[in-house]
C-alpha cells in the first residue's frame, strides 16, 4: 500500500512538472496587419461560477494568457457577475482584455452578448435581446447555430444579429456541422439584404478542450474593449474553420494568409510534444494508483 | 490544476453538509462524526474512477472523437450512480442504521439534500430558463 502511494505521488509530481514545462505561456509579439492590430480573441467561454465551467473567473484569465489570447469574453449563462470578477482580476494583473459577456440561454436558442454591462433578459425574442445588447453598447452573436436551432430564428431575429459563430468545436465532432454554420450565416445574410454577419469563432470553453480553440482574429485599432467592439461592428474579423478554411472580411483573410501561425493557433489538431505526453500518461496513471491505494481509510 | 480543484470544492462541501444532516437524524451512530465522514468519503471511489476515465478521454482521444467519447461517458455515469448507492447503503447499514429499509431511506436522504443543491450551483441561473419553459408548458396543458 505504501509503495503504491509513494509511486502515485512520484507519478503526479512528474506529471505536474512536465506539464508545467510544456505548458508555458505563448509570448508572441503583437502583430499588425493592414494598419490594424491583430487581436486573438475568444468571445464565448464559461467559468465555474454558476456557469458549468471548470475554471474560476481568475483562472480563465490566466489560462487565456497562457494560450496567447489578447481578449476574452466570459459569457455566463444568463448572468454577468463572473465576467466582472475576471475583468477586475485581469486589470489588476495586466492580463488580456476581458469583455463583459452573457450567453443568453432560452429553450429555443442561445445568443452571445459581448460588451454589455448588465444582464440581458432572456424571456424575449432574439430581436429584443439584440436591441437590449445594442442599447448597452455591445454586439449580439448567434451561438453555435446548428440546424436544431434554425426553426426558432425569425427573419427579424436574423436581421438584428451582429455576428454568428462560423467556427465552434462542434465542427470537429461531426464534419456536417461546419456546413450548417455556413448555411445559417448565408440565411442571415439573405435576411439582411446581403449584409453579412461578422464571422466569429469561439471555443465555448467549459473546461475540457482548449480556451482559444476556434479563436477569432479581430483587426482593431488597439486591444481596448471599445476598439474591439468597433471592429466587430465593422466586421473586421478572420476565423479559421474545419481544415483551415478561412472566413471573414476577404481583404483581411488575404492579409492573414501570409501568417500560417494564426491558423495553427486556432486549429484543434495542434500536435502535443513529448513532455505533454509524459505529463498526461503520468497524471492519469498517478491518479488511478492513488485512488486504488487510498480507497479504504 | 489548483484552480480546477477550487472550482469543484463545492462537491465535497455539499456532500459533507448533506452527510452531517443525515448523521444528525440517524437513530444509531456507531462511529464518531469525523471517522464516519472519513469512511463515507471513501465511498466516492466509483465517481473518482469515472472522473479519471473522463480525464483520460480528454487526454488521449483525438479532438474529432472527444464529443462522442464524452457522450458515451455521460451514459456510463449510470455505473458510478448505482455503484455508489450500493456502497452508501452498506455504509449506512454498518454505521448509522440497522434495517435495510432505514439504510435505503438514508441513501435517498443524502441524495435528496446534496444533489439539488449541487445541480443548482453548478448549472446556475440558466437552469431557470429551462425550468420556466417546462413549467409554462405544463401550466398551459
Amino acid at each position: 500500500m505504501k509503495v503504491s502511494r509513494t509511486l502515485s505521488i512520484i507519478l503526479l509530481v512528474v506529471a505536474i512538472g512536465a506539464g508545467t514545462i510544456a505548458d508555458r505561456p505563448v509570448n508572441a509579439p503583437p502583430l499588425t496587419l493592414g494598419g490594424y492590430r491583430v487581436i486573438a480573441a475568444d468571445f464565448h467561454t464559461h467559468s465555474s461560477t454558476w456557469s458549468d465551467g471548470a475554471l474560476t473567473p481568475w483562472g480563465m484569465v490566466l489560462e487565456a494568457r497562457r494560450q496567447g489570447l489578447d481578449a476574452i469574453a466570459i459569457t455566463g449563462h444568463n448572468q454577468v457577475s463572473d465576467a466582472k470578477v475576471a475583468r477586475w482580476f485581469s486589470r489588476l494583473t495586466g492580463g488580456p482584455t476581458v469583455l463583459i459577456g452573457e450567453e443568453i440561454i432560452t429553450p429555443e436558442h442561445h445568443v452571445i452578448a459581448v460588451g454589455i454591462d448588465h444582464i440581458v433578459e432572456w424571456r424575449q425574442s432574439v430581436e429584443a435581446q439584440a436591441e437590449d445588447v445594442h442599447r448597452q453598447g455591445g454586439v449580439a452573436i448567434a451561438a453555435h447555430p446548428f440546424d436544431e436551432f434554425w426553426p426558432y430564428y425569425t427573419e427579424a431575429d436574423l436581421r438584428a444579429l451582429d455576428g454568428t459563430e462560423i467556427c465552434h468545436p462542434g465542427i470537429y465532432g461531426r464534419a456536417s456541422r461546419q456546413p450548417e454554420l455556413e448555411m445559417f450565416a448565408g440565411s442571415a445574410r439573405a435576411a439582411a439584404g446581403g449584409r453579412p454577419l461578422t464571422a466569429i469563432g469561439s471555443s465555448d470553453f467549459h473546461g475540457f478542450g482548449r480556451i482559444g480553440l476556434c479563436r477569432t482574429y479581430v483587426f482593431a485599432r488597439d486591444d481596448s474593449a471599445p476598439a474591439i467592439l468597433d471592429a466587430l461592428r465593422a466586421r473586421r474579423t478572420v476565423v479559421y474553420g474545419l481544415h483551415g478554411k478561412a472566413y471573414g472580411d476577404p481583404a483581411l483573410v488575404q492579409l492573414a494568409a501570409g501568417h500560417p501561425e494564426l491558423r495553427d493557433a486556432a486549429a484543434a489538431d495542434a500536435p502535443a510534444g513529448a513532455l505533454d505526453w509524459i505529463s498526461r500518461v503520468c497524471g492519469i496513471a498517478g491518479l488511478l494508483l492513488l485512488i486504488v491505494a487510498v480507497r479504504r481509510p | 490544476m489548483l484552480d480546477g480543484a477550487l472550482s469543484f470544492l463545492f462537491i465535497p462541501v455539499i456532500e459533507l453538509a448533506a452527510f452531517a444532516c443525515v448523521y444528525a437524524m440517524a437513530a444509531r451512530r456507531e462511529l464518531p462524526f469525523a471517522d464516519a465522514v472519513n469512511r463515507f468519503f471513501a465511498g466516492n471511489t466509483p465517481w473518482l474512477l469515472w472522473l479519471v476515465t473522463l480525464a483520460a478521454a480528454g487526454c488521449f482521444v483525438p479532438p474529432q472523437y472527444t464529443g462522442r467519447a464524452f457522450r458515451l461517458l455521460e451514459y456510463a455515469a449510470v455505473v458510478p450512480i448505482l455503484w455508489s448507492m450500493v456502497i452508501d447503503f452498506r455504509f449506512f447499514r454498518d454505521t448509522t442504521t440497522q434495517s435495510p429499509r432505514h439504510a435505503i431511506r438514508d441513501v435517498i436522504r443524502m441524495r435528496a439534500i446534496a444533489w439539488p443543491i449541487g445541480i443548482a450551483y453548478f448549472f446556475g441561473i440558466a437552469i431557470w430558463s429551462d425550468a420556466a419553459f417546462i413549467l409554462s408548458q405544463w401550466v398551459r396543458r
